[in-house]
């Protein structure tokens, strides 16, 4: 490959061309021709992407594709280099206190090890102005409860992605950004993180998932992405998301 | 200003529990002290030592105290809740200066000890020269361990960057303390001014600057 990746990247199709945009308001999240690099590395590469509210989009791609940078750019925790990226019709660049209406959770917690699960949902519930009842509500949730009293940093890998989840969801947010979120977790609160998912799509949120793993795209979302090298290379409805296909995608890195 | 405060709770809460900073730094200071007091130096030169120890243990303590807010991406957490990065870099500050300004509590019983010296006179004159020369100090170190959170050579860069660029604020304070200190016990008012500038010329230009250090 050359050092911009450019020559074996499949050509690809915008899957929200730029003439949509201007309905934008369909759209949670919109990202507008973002690119983004690293020094020398390119990590994003002019993606048009659209998520409308109650949809959920899976980002598939293999390592180093750019989907954690795609989730955090569209977060606002990163800035992209070029291009635009609009929650509820509102740019970040020109509004940043927007970013108030997504909920992330990432690789990293976000969590502080030395607070209880319960002080580390009143830190953010505080910070974010919502009401201190929800912090109970969210831990009771989640399973919770029980836990709610011990340090994060003697909670399990899993119990830990739960207290990141209900911190993520604390607020309300009307974007949910998720990155590979059954990463660590046991078949139970898998099943919860389900149909956590679930219920945000039933409640009109936009939901954005980057996973590896092609059956819970499948099973998860309605519409699918792939990232390769930093551009989109396909667009599906997830129902229509065809294995080998991925997979041959996945070999032109 | 509420979020300010919730960040500043937050993060005494937080060395509350886990005491890695203040022992840490009461103990570099206490040795540094004694160490310099067994020379037989005289108690003129107990100000500059005083203000070497704290300088010494607070930049140990800070480059600590911003890890923080990096092992699992916290700061992009209160990014992401679009609290203003200027409330953000005062309320660790005001953590900071807090567990600072206590180190120095101890520094200064230390110092009564090790070098014989007590104070009668002048006390919210000295009172004043400490508070703000530790305010100078703990912004630029604020902002310096926020801008290298990120650097794996942190703890190496943070001394090194923070004892120099804090000279003007550490050198005032220094002298205005050595004026106070008996056999002396003069005014310093024009010193307290100068410290003045120097702090909110500091954490003005740390305000400011803070947005383009957490940006990713």
């Amino acid at each position: 490959m050359d050092k911009d990746g450019e020559s074996e990247i499949p050509s690809t199709p915008r899957f929200v061309r730029e003439s949509e945009f201007a309905h934008g308001h369909e759209f949670a999240l919109e990202l507008r021709g973002v690119w983004k690099s690293y020094g020398d590395t390119q990590a994003l590469r002019d993606v048009w992407l659209g998520v409308r509210r109650g949809l959920v989009l899976a980002v598939l791609g293999p390592n180093g594709a750019g989907k954690s940078t795609l989730l955090r750019i569209a977060a606002g925790i990163a800035r992209p280099n070029r291009g635009d990226v609009c929650i509820d019709g509102r740019s970040l660049a020109t509004d940043p206190s927007v970013r108030r209406r997504v909920g992330f959770a990432g690789h990293l917690s976000f969590l502080y090890g030395h607070l209880t699960a319960e002080e580390n949902l009143r830190f953010y519930a505080q910070l974010y102005g919502s009401d201190p009842e929800r912090t109970l509500d969210q831990l009771d949730r989640f399973g919770l409860m029980p836990y709610r009293r011990r340090p994060v940093r003697t909670l399990s890998r899993g119990l830990v992605q739960r207290v990141s989840l209900a911190r993520a969801l604390l607020h309300d947010p009307q974007v949910v950004l998720l990155d590979e979120p059954f990463t660590g977790l046991d078949l139970d609160a898998a099943r919860m993180f389900r149909e956590t998912i679930a219920d945000l799509r039933a409640g009109g949120r936009g939901v954005v998932m980057a996973t590896h793993a092609w059956a819970d795209a499948q099973e998860l979302a309605d519409e699918a992405v792939v990232l390769v090298s930093g551009r989109l290379a396909l667009q599906e409805t997830a129902s229509a998301l065809d294995r080998d296909r991925l997979a041959a995608l996945y070999q032109t890195v | 200003m509420r979020v300010w405060w919730v960040i500043v709770r937050k993060d005494l809460t937080i060395e509350g529990r886990a005491r890695d900073l203040l022992p840490a730094m009461a103990i570099l200071v206490l040795l540094l002290l004694a160490m310099t007091g067994a020379t037989g130096l005289r108690a003129e030169s107990a100000p500059a030592i005083l203000w070497i120890s704290v300088a010494v243990s607070a930049a140990y303590g800070l480059t600590r105290s911003f890890h923080q807010e990096t092992d699992q991406d916290q700061l992009h957490g209160l990014r992401l809740a679009a609290v203003d990065p200027a409330l953000i870099f005062l309320g660790k500050a005001t953590a900071n200066f807090l567990i600072v300004t206590t180190v120095e509590m101890v520094a200064l019983a230390a110092v009564t000890v090790f070098f014989d010296v007590s104070f009668g006179a002048r006390i919210p004159h000295l009172v004043a020269v400490l508070l703000l020369g530790t305010a100078g100090l703990v912004a630029m170190g604020t902002l310096l361990a926020a801008m290298l959170a990120a650097s794996r050579m942190r703890e190496a860069l943070l001394p090194v960057l923070l004892l120099p660029l804090s000279a003007p604020a550490v050198m005032a304070a220094a002298g205005a303390t050595a004026k106070l200190f008996p056999p002396n016990a003069e005014p310093v008012f024009g010193e307290i001014r100068l410290l003045l500038a120097f702090t909110l010329l500091f954490v003005a230009a740390a305000m400011l600057v803070f947005e383009h250090v957490v940006e990713d």
